[in-house]
Order: C-alpha cells, then structure tokens, then sequence
C-alpha cells in the first residue's frame, strides 16, 4: 500500500493578477521505503506538491492521504501534532532556530509532541547527532556550524520523532558538492533503515541514487517513473 | 527547562533592548497605577479614621437658652440618645502681624474630657489649663504661633481678649487652617467666661444617636429630639447634621484621586500597548522560526501558550520592580495629601489588595492586549509563515502615489499606525489638559476680580450704624463703601426646625442669604439662567447661586422656594441663578426685601483704601468677619497644585511609555523592511539617505499624534474642568487652551521621537547588502 497517496489534488493561489494554479489534479502514489525525487523547473509545483504532503498547506481540490491519513480532515492543531509525529521535513537554508545549541534543535520536536523526554531525549538527540556526523558540535549554536553541518543537523531533526517519511526540499540547494554528496548519502541511509525519503531537487545528478523520478511542469506529473541510468 | 521555554528564554535575551524597554514602560505604569490605587487606598482609610476618631457629632441643634448640666442629663436621658454634650462656636479675630484674621473659638464645657468633636493633643498641657486656649496645629503653622505665644483675640461684641496658648492639638474634623485662611482656637466654658468678663452660655447641643447609619436617619432622630426639645419650651433655633460620617474633603479628595487612577489607568492601557507592539515586532522577526516550529508539530496551543507565558513573565517583572515603587509613590502621594488636608497618616500601608492589584494589572492586560498579535502569529499557516518576505503593501491605493514616501510607508501598517498614534496622541492630550486645567483653574480665580471689585467685605455680628459706614467712607483710598444684609440661612423643608449640611466649621455646607442695594456697583457676577436682580426689583425675589442650587437640587427660575432665616420661613421667587467662585451657597435677595429681623446692613462691602485702615476704622465694631479678597483668592487658588502635578506627571509617564512605543515601532519597521533595504542599498542607497528615511517615518507619526493630541486634549480638558471645577467650585472650570503647554508638547513628542528612533535608524543606514538580503 502507497505511504503517500494524492488524488485529483490541485492547489490554486489567489494573487492579485488572478488565480495561480500551482498544481492542477495531480494523481500520485508513493510507496514506502524508497527514495523519491520529484524534479522540475522553478515555478513547476515541486515545493507545493511537497508541502501537500507534509500537511504545511491544504489542497483546493482532492485527497491527500499520507500514512493512511487523509490530511484534509485533520484541523491545524491535529494537523500540527500528526505532522510532528509522522513527517521529517528538511529545508534548503536549514531553518534551525538559532537561540537553541544543535541538540536543543533536536530535542525540539520531541518536546513539542511530546514523544521522548528527560534523559531519554538527550540520549536519542545526541545519538541522532552521531548517527549524521555532528554529536561533537551538540553544544554548538547553529552559527557555529558549517553549511553542510547545519543540513546534518537539520536531518538529525528531522529524524527526531523516528517519522516514517522524510521531505527534503532542495537540501542541497545551498551546499557545495562534496558536502551535497554526503547529504545525499546520508538521505539515501534513512531509506535503507526502511524510511521513506521524498527530496525535491534541482539537481540531475541525483536520478542516478534514486528509486524513482517524479517530473512536474505547470502544475502537471508528466513523467513519473524509474530513472534512467545513463552507463 | 524544555527547549521551547529556552528558546523564548535566549530570543529575549537577544532582545533584552526591546524586553528592557517593555518592561520598562510597564512598570513606569504600573508605578503610576500603584501610586494612585495605594494613595486611594490609604487616604480613603485614613481620612475616614482621623475623622471619626474626632467623634463627629451626628447632629448639633443650636438652642436659644443655655445647654447647662440639667438639659443634659434630660436629654441624656432620652433613650435614643447616645451622647450629648454642650459647645459653641465663636466668631472673633485673631491679631496677626499681617492684620486681623478670622478665628472660629470652640468651646466645650471641659476640652479634656469632652467625648464629641474631640482633639488629639500634639504639644502643651492636657487637660487644658484654665485660662489659656488650644491651638490648632495648621492654624499654628499658618500663623507661626507655638505654645508660650498670646493670643490677642477679638470679639464679635468687641470684647479684646489676650489667651495665652498652653497647648497644640490636631483637629482633623475640620478643613485645614491654610485652606480657609483662618485659626481654629479651643477653650474651656470657664476660660470663657473669665475672658469675656461674664458668664458663658453654650448654645450648641452636641449629639450622637442610637442605631443610625444614615444621614436620614440622623435627620429623623434630630428632628424628633428638636420637636420634643420645642415641646418643652426650650427654643431650637437652628439644626446642623453634616453628612454622616464623611470628612468635609473626602468627596472631593476621592473624586480627585479617581481622576489620577483614570489617568493611570489609561496610562497601563497605553503601556500595555507597547508591549503589544514590541511583541508584534517580535513575532514579525520570528514568523519563519514559527512556521518551522509548526513544522516541527507545535500546535497553535502551544504557540499561544509559550508567548503568553512571555509576556506573563514580562509583566510579572514589571510588577516585581513596580510593587515597591508604587507603593512608596503611595506613601509619598497619601503624605503630600495628608499634609494638605491636615490629617495624620496611622500607616502609610496600603492594604494587601492594592499590590495584589498591581501584578495582576501588571501581568493581566499585558496579556489582554497581547493576545491579538499572538493569536494572530499563532494562526499563520506555516506556508505564509515561510513564506514572508517583508511589509505588504495592500493598504497603500493608487490615490496615495501622490503622498510623500515616508507617509506611503507608515501606512502600510494601518493597525500599528493606529496604536502609536493613539499611544502618542493620549500622553500629549494629557500633557496639554493638565496644563489647560491649571490655566482654567487660574482663569476660574481671575473670575473673582472680574466679578467682585470690592477688595474687602466685612461681616458683622450686628445690623452696622450710619457712623460706621460714614467713617469707612472717610479712610483714605476708599471708593466705595455698600452696606448689604447678610444672615445665616437654610432652605426650609416644612419640619419643625430646618436642618442645615454644615459641619462645626460652619463653613462647609453653610448657606446665606444677602440683601442686595440696588444701586451696587461691586458686584456683577455672571448669569447662568434668568437675571440678575435690577433696581427696581422690589418683593421676594430672588437670585441663587451654584452653591445654594447644589444644596436644593432641582430649583429652576420661576420657582418658589422657602427659606428660613433667625428661624422664620419665607417664600421668594427665583429670578435667576449665577455662577460665583469662591463662596458657598448664597441668595441674593433686594436689600428692600431683607428680613427685618436679621437687620439690612450687617455686611459691608468696600472698594479701595488699605484693608489695615478699614480694619482699623472698624476697630469697636462687632465684626463677625473680615475676609479681603486677595485671601478669598489665596484660599481658593492654593488647593490645585498637587493636582496639577499629579496630571503632569502622569502626562510624562504616558510620554515615555509613548516614546517606547515609537522606539519598538521603529525597530519593527527596520526588521520588517530589511530586505527592501538591501533591495535598495543595491541599487545606490546610501547609508544616510537610508538613516534620513527611516528617522522622517516616525517624525510623521509623531506630527499627526500631535495635531491629534491638541484636538484630544479640548474635550478631555472639558471633561477635566468638568470633575474638578464641580469638586472645587461647583461648577465647571472654563476651558482654556495653554498655547505654551501645547507648543512644548510639540516640542517634547519631536525630541522624544527623534531619540527613539535615532538608534535603529542607525542600524538600517549600517546593514550591509548581504545581510539585508539574506534577513528574513
């Protein structure tokens, strides 16, 4: 059964030149434990069709269902607390809060929903933290990390609640390429310990590590399929 | 302490600028608030303590025949009757190096062991010596008398008695001695009668009741002691009962303080308002750290409950510093005012419900008025919250293209426009009202000169002769001289003796009635409703003025109304009523219609010559009183300068909570506005035409709050003049605009913005590009 699951979904933006159709009756299914890519040019739909999923805006049309839960029936609180629980969420300019030290950033989503506290958080967090190559900089405000360490931090937090699927929108946007790869390796980890991992990304170097390719334009899937691997 | 808690923790101490001048501006409020509540507080149960621990009577009946020892024990006897005791009042003069000056004799049948309108000893012998007389405690300040010192008094019947002073004491039953200008003087009834040279009468029956607990009932049973005293044949010439249980000033002292505690009010609004504003700037730099939490899974609730918790701890700190602050301003504020009313302060504590009152002030309407920005913070989505680039522009029109650019920017924000505006244009509405309130209040004296041009008026106890008036006219200097009836009043209310509101003063409440000359020319007072009396008004009619309505409430012109004088009731026709500053109720009647018994010329008014040489002329006179008119204007003038302080203050409490508002104001526009700014500075800004723009925004702010708190202040001022002239005059102050107050207001609002403004100006003229551009 797909973890993530949209029927006829569009979402339609008021400005003030008119209605904007971000996306228009998208139809998707994605299993668990795969890495995803959804690819595209700017202005295609990828951060909507991304943030549909992760419950951080609402479709004007159509179902959302993620992890068998239809999103549109969920109000902002319950909406809140599912996504807490069962969505890690990765930006591309990391989006720590920069008055909490990295293991701070990390135990935030477990105070938040309540998931691990006291000594069993700090333990989790700082383990999170080892698992991405960071736990000596657990102390660090996130002004002293570098780029690629913040992202790490960022996936550490992400991962902080154990969500089943992660989004990841444009990680790599804002990192150089060797840091970029670790990323992506680190990314690629997750799905190996049975995570789903949905990345939205620029790059088309990334087909080549992932398990499936979805294409948008104009609001449109106009391709969606297993990537070519070019020998 | 979970990450959250240490997150609002740390975002504080980053701007613990802004957090600094939040909790400043509420706690400046909050002192105000405290002051005024604890002054309130403490004087309402000190005034009331002092007062009745002078054990007012209920009721005094003025009897024609003396109140000796057998009348009270009859009375006495009476089983409704608590206490009873024999008084007197006296009227005399007392010799000062400044002139005579009015002096009120009390006199009991033994002070010491007196048990109604007693007195607290300050200084000197108790029980009283015989032959020496008390003091007053203001009357010795405002004499500079001390026991040891004589006193050379004079007599209605122009007796000339020296009383050496044995003793000082406090009388906090009566108004103080400063404030009316005259001595308040006790003596035993054998001090008396060996003075005058002739066995003493007491006239005044003293009384306290059974279970009565109001006026009306004191009324009642008075009126029942009155019939039955008539029933024996003894005569009952007059009836006082003075609002039961309530200090000649208290009405008035809490109606003043009520203004204070609104202005305060007012003022913790406005202050709350800033933490308001402060907060929405706060919010407005962390609404992408808002939209991640929610990322994360915060909940609106949790959103909500963690900056509420905030601004809890900001007002709980504002309290903490506020509490003791405020509650010394109330210590100094109930002593300033204890001094001016002539009470003693037991304890300068308030009680325990004011500092409770001020942290839940201090925490509570922080939190009310914060609620929208949070809620509002609370419920953006985390796509708009992510999303948020700067300042929308949805309020600006096509129409405003033309308004100057810093005009175009301030509206842009219309919700915070507001809120400085009206921050700003209260405290300078306040500013300029308490100043226009002092010019009305000087304007309101102005009016006794302008009404009154005789510059003495002496009172007698006895219709004066020919020869007394001739040798007035005679002195040197002297223009004018109008011989005018006068007697004691009340308005008859169809009882067997008419009751009259004065306390022992005699002052407080009183009501006379005059005897106008046809011809005069000394007296022009200005006509409020129907007419003043004309030459050839002749019968009984009449002219009433605020104070005399005050005490009748509902008479209009064309009604008949009784009055009683010596006892004997009369109806007279009102023709008009008049406004009068500076005298309590009064009826002006013809001098051809003056009751014959009270005789038509026991008052004399007399323009020019020097008030020592008509004193002098008048020296084997039987004068009651003499009051110059430069001591009317002295003792009405002195009682508003607290108030106007106090207003003053307040106003500048309200400035600097208003400049801490424009200060937050300006910040949030430079966080707001960064990334413009480093659109702007790429495209050849420099850093002082960024500087001038960002100082020109809130000098508009701070224009129009002044133009607003000019118009505010008129009305306000109306309301003010209003409270305070019905307080101190009975009638409302008349309005007067303070130019200056107003231009300095002007002033003040520019300065105080200019350096709110200046530090974050600066820092938007200092943002490189690259930071400009990469803020949120």
């Amino acid at each position: 059964m797909a973890l993530v699951s949209l029927r006829a979904v569009g979402r339609t933006y008021s400005t003030p030149a008119g209605d904007f159709p971000a996306l228009r009756a998208v139809d998707l299914e994605i299993p668990a434990g795969i890495l995803a890519a959804v690819v595209g040019k700017s202005g295609s739909g990828k951060t909507t069709l991304v943030h549909l999923i992760a419950g951080l805006d609402r479709a004007t049309s159509g179902e959302v269902v993620v992890d068998d839960t239809s999103l549109g029936s969920l109000d902002e609180s319950a909406l809140a607390r599912w996504r807490g629980r069962r969505i890690g969420v990765v930006f591309q300019f990391f989006q720590l809060l920069p008055t909490l030290t990295v293991l701070e950033n990390v135990l935030l989503p477990m105070d938040l929903c309540g998931t691990f506290a006291g000594a069993a958080a700090r333990s989790r967090g700082l383990a999170l933290l080892d698992a991405v190559g960071i736990v000596d900089h657990a102390h660090k405000l996130p002004s002293g990390l570098s780029g690629g360490q913040q992202q790490r931090a960022a996936i550490a937090r992400a991962m902080a609640n154990d969500p089943p699927l992660l989004l990841a929108d444009e990680p790599t946007g804002n990192l150089d390429t060797e840091t970029a790869d670790t990323v992506h390796t680190l990314l690629a980890g997750l799905v190996k310990q049975g995570k789903t991992v949905v990345i939205v990304t620029h790059e088309a170097t990334i087909r080549s590590t992932v398990d499936r390719v979805i294409t948008l334009r104009d609001g449109r899937v106009v391709d969606d399929s297993a990537p070519l691997v070019l020998e | 302490m979970k990450p959250r808690y240490q997150k609002l923790l740390r975002d504080a101490w980053l701007e613990r600028g802004r957090f600094a001048a939040m909790v400043g501006a509420i706690t400046a409020a909050l002192v105000a608030v405290g002051t005024v509540l604890g002054a309130w507080a403490i004087l309402t149960r000190e005034i009331r303590r002092n007062y009745l621990e002078t054990h007012p009577a209920d009721a005094t009946l003025e009897l024609g025949v003396d109140v000796d020892a057998a009348r009270l024990a009859d009375v006495r006897a009476l089983p409704n009757v608590a206490i009873a005791e024999a008084g007197e009042v006296l009227r005399a003069r007392l010799s000062t190096p400044d002139g005579l000056r009015p002096v009120l004799v009390f006199v009991a049948d033994t002070p010491a062991t007196a048990t109604l309108a007693v007195q607290a000893l300050e200084a000197g012998a108790w029980p009283l010596p015989d032959g020496s007389a008390a003091l007053e405690r203001s009357a010795a300040s405002l004499f500079a008398l001390a026991p040891g010192d004589a006193l050379d008094l004079r007599f209605a019947g122009g007796e000339r008695v020296t009383l050496p002073v044995s003793t000082l004491v406090h009388d906090p039953g009566l108004a103080p001695a400063w404030q009316e200008r005259m001595a308040y003087v006790y003596v035993s009834r054998t001090t008396l009668s060996g003075a005058l040279g002739h066995p003493a009468a007491l006239h005044d029956l003293r009384v306290t009741f059974r279970d009565r607990a109001s006026t009306e009932d004191v009324d009642r049973a008075a009126q029942a002691l009155a019939a039955s005293l008539t029933a024996e044949g003894v005569p009952v010439h007059a009836l006082r009962v003075p609002p039961f249980e309530r200090h000649p000033h208290q009405r008035q002292m809490s109606t003043l303080l009520l203004v204070l505690a609104s202005f305060s009010g007012l003022s913790l609004v406005l202050g709350a308002i800033v933490v308001a504003t402060s907060l929405e700037a706060l919010l407005a730099r962390q609404v992408r750290e808002i939209g991640v939490m929610k990322t994360l899974g915060a909940t609106r609730r949790q959103l909500v409950g963690a900056y509420s918790l905030l601004v809890a701890g900001l007002g709980l700190s504002a309290s903490i510093l506020a509490i003791p602050l405020g509650l010394g301003g109330a210590a100094g504020l109930s002593t300033a005012v204890s001094r001016l009313l002539n009470f003693t302060l037991e304890s300068r504590l308030p009680p325990a419900w004011v500092p409770a009152g001020i942290l839940a002030a201090g925490i509570g309407v922080p939190l009310l008025l914060s609620a929208s920005p949070i809620l509002r913070a609370a419920r953006v989505t985390v796509r708009e919250a992510l999303d948020q680039h700067g300042v929308a522009a949805g309020t600006l029109r096509p129409w405003m293209a033309s308004w100057p650019r810093a005009l175009r920017t301030v509206i842009r924000r219309p919700g915070r426009l507001a809120l400085n505006l009206a921050l700003f244009a209260a405290a300078g509405a306040m500013f300029v009202t308490a100043q226009d309130v002092s010019a009305g209040w000087a304007a309101n004296l102005a009016k006794i000169a302008e009404t009154r041009f005789d510059d003495v008026e002496v009172r007698f106890a006895a219709p004066v002769d020919e020869a007394t008036l001739a040798s007035l006219s005679a002195i040197p200097g002297v223009l004018r001289v109008e011989p005018w009836g006068y007697a004691g009043a009340a308005f008859a209310t169809g009882e067997a003796v008419d009751v009259s509101r004065t306390w022992p003063d005699r002052g407080h409440g009183s009501l006379s009635l005059f005897g106008v000359p046809p011809d005069t020319t000394l007296v022009a007072l200005p006509v409020t409703a129907g007419r003043w009396l004309r030459p050839d008004d002749a019968g009984n009619v009449a002219v009433l003025n605020q104070g005399a309505l005050v005490q009748r409430p509902g008479i209009a012109v064309g009604d008949t109304i009784s009055v009683s004088v010596e006892g004997v009731a009369r109806a007279w026709t009102v023709l008009g009523t008049v406004e009068e500053v500076g005298s309590s109720g009064a009826i002006y009647v013809p001098k051809s219609a003056f009751p014959a018994e009270a005789g038509t010329a026991a008052m004399v008014r007399v323009a020019g010559g020097a008030p020592g040489a008509v004193e002098a002329a008048l020296d084997a006179a039987p004068i009651d009183a003499v009051i110059p008119r430069d001591e009317l204007e002295r003792a009405v003038g002195g009682h508003l300068a607290l108030l106007v302080q106090s207003l003053t203050g307040m106003a500048l409490v309200m400035a600097l909570v208003g400049g801490a508002g424009l200060a937050s104001s300006a910040a949030v526009a430079v966080i707001e506005r960064t990334r413009e700014l480093g659109v702007e500075k790429t495209l050849g800004a420099t850093p002082a035409q960024i500087t001038r723009r960002f100082l020109a925004e809130p000098l508009w702010v701070s224009g129009a709050s002044v133009l607003l708190a000019w118009g505010g202040a008129v009305p306000l001022t109306l309301l003010m003049n209003a409270v305070i002239g019905q307080v101190g005059f009975l009638a409302p102050l008349p309005f007067a605009f303070d130019a200056i107050a107003a231009g300095e207001w002007a002033v003040l609002a520019a300065v105080i913005t200019v350096a709110a403004t200046v530090p974050p100006a600066l820092r938007a003229g200092e943002l490189t590009v690259q930071e400009a551009l990469a803020a949120t």
